[in-house]
């Protein structure tokens, strides 16, 4: 669960640089909002693991957080249009390790 | 040797056909995708045996249209022997459709497809104890990964068994199959993985499930559009060079094939990686069985508006072409809710206005144009949803529910994600080929002649004659004539556009062309789309479409250009 305070902590601070830039707002700029959004679910989703004390909610916003990195990753090489949500990779070693360690319940 | 495959739903049939034939019919891991039966022929140890996939059926109680087709079928064409298709995850409830089967006394096997997911979740079957009790082969398979196939291949050469009769009303039948299943399954463990019950559990979640759908859906619109749009200008511009070298030319063929055909086509074809990268994105959802539990996640919010679950998977397939989202309309059993669903179809935004989106948003909206984009496909959802409840509330009147079941999660398999991208980009790169080519030609020959100009040609004449009806949106003759020529198919629209050769920023401003897209998604549904509303429901139904989605689309486009006015200027 620390893992998941720091996981909030950071996605957090990712959704409001996303939305500071999506509105140009203090030098920011580039954003989406609706990146944002997407942003803003991955945080609720991992916060609501923590409420419920569930690795599960945890497990799948690392997954998501990943497929939105490794798209917006893409975006970036395609049209140089950058987006907060490239660092959510930063959830990989963590997924890695779930799916390593997945056995029947 | 005529082979009739019959099963429920989602159990594998098309995959099975595939494995048998070498085929490549399209799949999904959500039910309803064979709503007409599929012919296909393999060759066994030199014998040519036609196999024909039924849609997927839960009985032969013929409610709905697709189960009175495989009714009919086994009927009137008696086939040579039944492949009765069961999913070995759920045997009981697969039984009950195999014990109706027996009636027929058609040779017939039972193949426990899937059985790779059932071994993995616990379940044995012990298929010797089976064939005893109904008297037929029974053979254990999985299609995806072409375990037992040609075990199949050999029974089949032998011809199956004649089964055993189980007769009896609706009750009795649903206790032998219980009993059989009892007899024949050791169920050791029967769990969800931790990560198929994670997922579950987080994407059904009552109030991240919507979210997640949407964020989601906004993926697929930036993969789609922000993606893939660096191949796309690299056609187009391939495109664009061809088209002027080969135009400039002298004679008038090669300004035909020029200014028309590669103009024309071109324009289209040059969008085919932003309709591939869709069909991918959406396929990878279909095949994962993420799809089934969006259909359960919003079927509460879609029975507010009077269709239910079950109209979900046709309105989604909606987006790639709506005339097969129209035939699978079929799988839905309450009439009312059917038509209402096929006259909704038109609605959501299939890959042909995709290529409409991208050029106008590209042009008129560079940095947002995934969000338009995305603004567009929501627009269409909630035009399609208001239609219905309004249709449910006045000529369509009536209650309905529906019972689905949700296939496993599985890791989408390359060849199949690979035959159904492909399945899907080819039917509009042949349109590209057949329907866009000869109106390239059309619209060449119309703005070529009689005058040699544009502003003298037929096509200026049937634009300006037009145009008045468009005067409140300020749309001039040549948009107005490619809306016409979108009537044959929608991308028509951009070939005309690319006939043409006009400068569209320089004829309309941001709202303008907001409206334009709003009305190219909502007006008339194609020629194909029309004839499929008629052929499923009837004449008076495709009259009522047509009528409907024009007195939509006008109204919607005039209030867009209304409101868009008070934002640019």
């Amino acid at each position: 669960m620390v893992l998941a305070v720091a996981f909030i902590a950071c996605f957090s601070l990712l959704t409001i640089l996303e939305i500071l830039s999506s509105l140009n707002l203090f030098g920011f700029e580039g954003g989406m909002i609706v990146n944002s959004f997407v942003l803003g679910t991955i945080t609720a989703t991992f916060l609501k693991g923590l409420i419920v004390k569930k690795n599960s909610y945890i497990l799948v916003a690392s997954l998501i957080a990943l497929a939105f990195s490794a798209l917006t990753i893409m975006v970036y090489l395609a049209s140089e249009s950058f987006s907060y949500g490239i660092f959510g990779f930063i959830t990989a070693p963590y997924v890695v390790r779930e799916l390593k360690n997945k056995k029947k319940v | 040797m005529k082979v009739a495959m019959v099963g429920n739903p989602n159990v594998g049939k098309t995959s099975l056909l595939n494995a048998l034939t070498g085929g490549d019919f399209s799949v999904g891991n959500f039910p309803g995708v064979t709503v007409e039966k599929k012919e296909g022929k393999g060759l066994i140890n030199g014998r040519t045996v036609t196999f024909v996939d039924l849609p997927g059926i839960y009985s032969l109680q013929a409610e709905s249209i697709d189960e009175k087709v495989a009714r009919d079928y086994l009927e009137k064409e008696k086939p040579d022997l039944i492949l009765n298709v069961v999913n070995a995850l759920n045997l009981e409830r697969n039984l009950y459709l195999t014990l109706q089967l027996t009636k027929f006394g058609i040779p017939m096997i039972i193949v426990l497809n899937m059985i790779d997911e059932a071994e993995k979740n616990g379940i044995r079957i012990d298929e010797k104890k089976l064939s005893e009790i109904t008297g037929v082969p029974v053979v254990k398979t999985s299609a995806v990964k072409g375990v037992g196939v040609e075990e199949l291949k050999r029974e089949i050469l032998r011809g199956g068994g004649i089964p055993r009769t189980f007769l009896g009303d609706l009750q009795e039948i649903i206790r032998i199959a219980e009993r059989i299943a009892k007899n024949v399954t050791v169920v050791e463990k029967f769990e969800k993985t931790e990560i198929e019950g994670a997922l579950d559990e987080v994407f059904m979640d009552r109030h991240l499930g919507i979210p997640i759908f949407l964020s989601f859906m906004w993926m697929m619109f930036t993969f789609t559009y922000s993606v893939a749009q660096p191949l796309q200008e690299f056609l187009e511009s391939g495109f664009d060079f061809l088209a002027s070298y080969i135009s400039g030319f002298d004679g008038w063929f090669f300004s035909m094939l020029g200014d028309g055909v590669i103009a024309g086509v071109g324009n289209v074809l040059s969008f085919v990686p932003n309709i591939a990268f869709l069909f991918l994105f959406l396929s990878i959802l279909e095949l994962s069985g993420y799809i089934p539990r969006a259909v359960f996640l919003v079927d509460g919010f879609m029975s507010r508006f009077g269709l239910h679950g079950r109209s979900v998977i046709p309105l989604i397939m909606g987006f790639g072409c709506n005339v097969p989202a129209i035939l699978a309309t079929r799988s839905i059993e309450d009439e009312k809710v059917r038509i209402a669903t096929a006259l909704i179809n038109p609605f959501m935004s299939c890959s042909a206005r995709l290529p409409i989106y991208v050029l106008f948003a590209g042009l008129f909206f560079p940095k947002n144009g995934s969000v338009v984009i995305m603004a567009l496909y929501v627009i269409g959802v909630l035009i399609a949803l208001i239609s219905a409840f309004i249709m449910r509330n006045t000529l369509l009147r009536g209650e309905s529910e529906f019972i689905m079941e949700l296939p496993p999660y599985m890791i989408p398999n390359p060849k199949e994600l690979w035959l159904m991208t492909w399945s899907r980009t080819k039917h509009f790169i042949q349109k590209a080929g057949t329907v866009i080519l000869v109106m390239s030609i059309v619209v060449w020959y119309i703005t070529t002649y009689p005058g040699g100009s544009i502003e003298e040609s037929y096509a200026a004449m049937l634009g300006k004659a037009i145009q008045p009806l468009f005067h409140p949106m300020g749309w001039s003759w040549e948009l107005v004539l490619a809306l016409i020529s979108g009537f044959v198919a929608k991308e028509v629209v951009v070939a005309t556009i690319g006939v043409l050769n006009i400068d569209i920023t320089a004829i309309m401003a941001p709202h303008q062309a907001f409206a334009y897209m709003l009305f190219t998604l909502l007006y008339m549904p194609c020629l194909a789309t029309i004839a499929a509303i008629r052929a499923e429901i009837g004449t008076r139904w495709a009259v009522f479409a047509v009528v409907f989605s024009f007195s939509v689309a006008y109204a919607v486009a005039l209030i867009a250009t209304e409101v868009g006015i008070w934002f640019w200027q």
